[in-house]
């Protein structure tokens, strides 16, 4: 209890108002996505204070997935063991709940990728699709830094990824046909 | 010379429209729970139950069908309309005018599977188990039983009076069911729901349509959306077992007065929680945006949890 009343006096003592250190417009202004990358924005989802996360195009999606496997499993060589790599030295039990949901699933989301050749016309706005997931999947995985164990959150990241992967798997199939 | 030619497109233009017009007529003895695999790549299907044990097809083919193969043996029978190699099966507006145009008849017990590309199909009676696959086009179901599998990407799906293990799925279109029994599994993913059922478990799925949903007696309820809302409305069930999550869209529960359960709402940034089933109301995090909100009613035998990132909840009573 006392920290916690420590914790709302250092609270209560602090000002109101923070002026950055420096201009940070420029750093803004890099940041903008240009106005013909938005018109080609999927619907977007209703825009809330606490989740401003900036749109991520399904290729960028893609891009990440890739780079996120490529990240867990590289190594640079010097700090390799003498020994041989054994597979699956990434263990989703010994990493926390949220990273094993998004390890496994984007993995499996770029094979889906990877195995892509033709897509049917019918699903040819798939890449806006992905990346409406893509977007809730990141407005939950915010929320999970706020909350970061709650089990109907993880829950419904599962379902969120579970969902954007049936729907590959249904656009990969189209092109196999 | 020029007469010839003319002559001879337009006996050219003739021989296809024959083809066009090619019928077929199949009428065959098979088992009372023969398994049937029916093929058809554009047009439209109607398949009826009868209580003969006998497969029968009529009407005609495709204009661009290169007939049709028809294989009947140990309890499985395959109707395929043969159709040239096609990427592209042609606009979906041009359905209504291309296509097979066909009626079949199928047992009773028949376990029965139909594809398609443009083809929209009507399928009822059929109490061994259905699964009906199309892309372009319309389902319209009625009176199946056992497994019932449903599925189209561009089209609406009309599901009345079925029982059964119960799965529709569109991407793009809209489902509508009436009257369903046992076990209930929606999804959409632009497209909307609207379901008035009895089955006991129930599980809806969308992302950026709507459901709304009129249940009676369900036991356990499923339902999540990313963008869209979920109004379900839940009548006679006094101990369900209910999970609703939205990422920003909004969730309705309608509950009955006499619920006995535990709820457990929890808002995770930024969404809010309303409650007009009793007097409690959700809490704010003293940090962050969370709020959340705990309480029973009754005995507190069912169990109702919802979830949201940023939308809204309501729970109401009748």
């Amino acid at each position: 209890m006392k920290t916690e009343h420590e914790l709302d006096a250092l609270i209560a003592g602090l000002s109101s108002e923070l002026k950055p250190s420096r201009d940070l417009w420029p750093e803004l202004e890099l940041r903008l996505i240009p106005a013909e990358i938005k018109n080609e924005e999927p619907v977007p989802l209703r825009p809330n204070k606490w989740l401003s996360v900036p749109f991520a195009g399904a290729y960028v999606a893609s891009a990440a997935s890739v780079l996120f496997a490529v990240t867990l499993f590289w190594q640079p060589a010097a700090l390799q063991p003498s020994a041989p790599v054994q597979a699956g030295l990434f263990n989703p039990q010994q990493v926390d709940a949220q990273t094993a949901i998004v390890y496994s699933y984007e993995q499996a989301k770029a094979e889906q990728l990877a195995s892509m050749k033709v897509v049917d016309p019918v699903y040819a706005d798939w890449q806006q699709q992905l990346a409406q997931w893509q977007q809730a999947i990141g407005q939950v995985q915010l929320a999970l830094k706020y909350n970061p164990n709650e089990a109907m959150l993880l829950k419904q990241l599962r379902q969120l990824y579970s969902q954007q992967h049936n729907y590959l798997q249904k656009v990969v199939q189209s092109g196999l046909v | 010379m020029k007469q010839q030619l003319i002559l001879g497109l337009a006996l050219s233009l003739f021989s296809q429209l024959v083809v066009a017009a090619e019928s077929v007529n199949e009428n065959l003895q098979v088992a009372g729970n023969e398994k049937i695999y029916i093929e058809n790549m554009r047009g439209e299907v109607e398949i009826v139950a009868n209580s003969e044990n006998r497969f029968k097809v009529s009407g005609t083919l495709d204009e661009k069908a290169e007939g049709y193969e028809l294989d009947s043996k140990n309890g499985f029978t395959s109707f395929k309309v043969k159709m040239p190699s096609l990427r592209n099966y042609g606009n979906w507006d041009d359905q209504e005018k291309e296509g097979s145009r066909l009626k079949i008849e199928v047992p009773f017990g028949t376990e029965l599977e139909f594809q398609g590309v443009n083809a929209s199909v009507k399928v009822s009676g059929v109490q061994g188990s259905t699964k009906v696959t199309t892309v372009n086009g319309s389902v319209y179901a009625e009176k199946l039983q056992k497994f019932i599998q449903l599925e189209t990407v561009n089209g609406e799906i009309t599901s009345v009076n079925n029982n059964g293990r119960i799965t529709l799925n569109t991407v793009n279109g809209e489902i509508e069911d009436t009257g369903s029994e046992g076990r209930l599994s929606i999804d959409a993913v632009n497209g909307s729901i609207e379901t008035k059922s009895s089955a006991s478990e129930v599980s809806v799925s969308v992302v950026n349509g709507e459901a709304d949903l009129e249940l009676t007696n369900v036991q356990q309820l499923n339902m999540s959306s990313v963008n869209g809302s979920l109004d379900a409305e839940v009548k006679g069930s006094l101990t369900p077992r209910i999970e609703a999550s939205t990422v920003s869209g909004n969730a309705k529960l309608k509950l009955e007065k006499a619920i006995s359960a535990k709820f457990n709402l929890v808002a995770n940034a930024g969404g809010s929680i309303k409650n007009e089933l009793t007097s409690q109301k959700a809490e704010k995090a003293k940090y962050g945006p969370r709020s959340s909100l705990e309480f029973s009613t009754g005995k507190g035998e069912g169990s109702v949890e919802m979830n949201t990132v940023s939308g809204s909840m309501k729970l109401e009573t009748h």
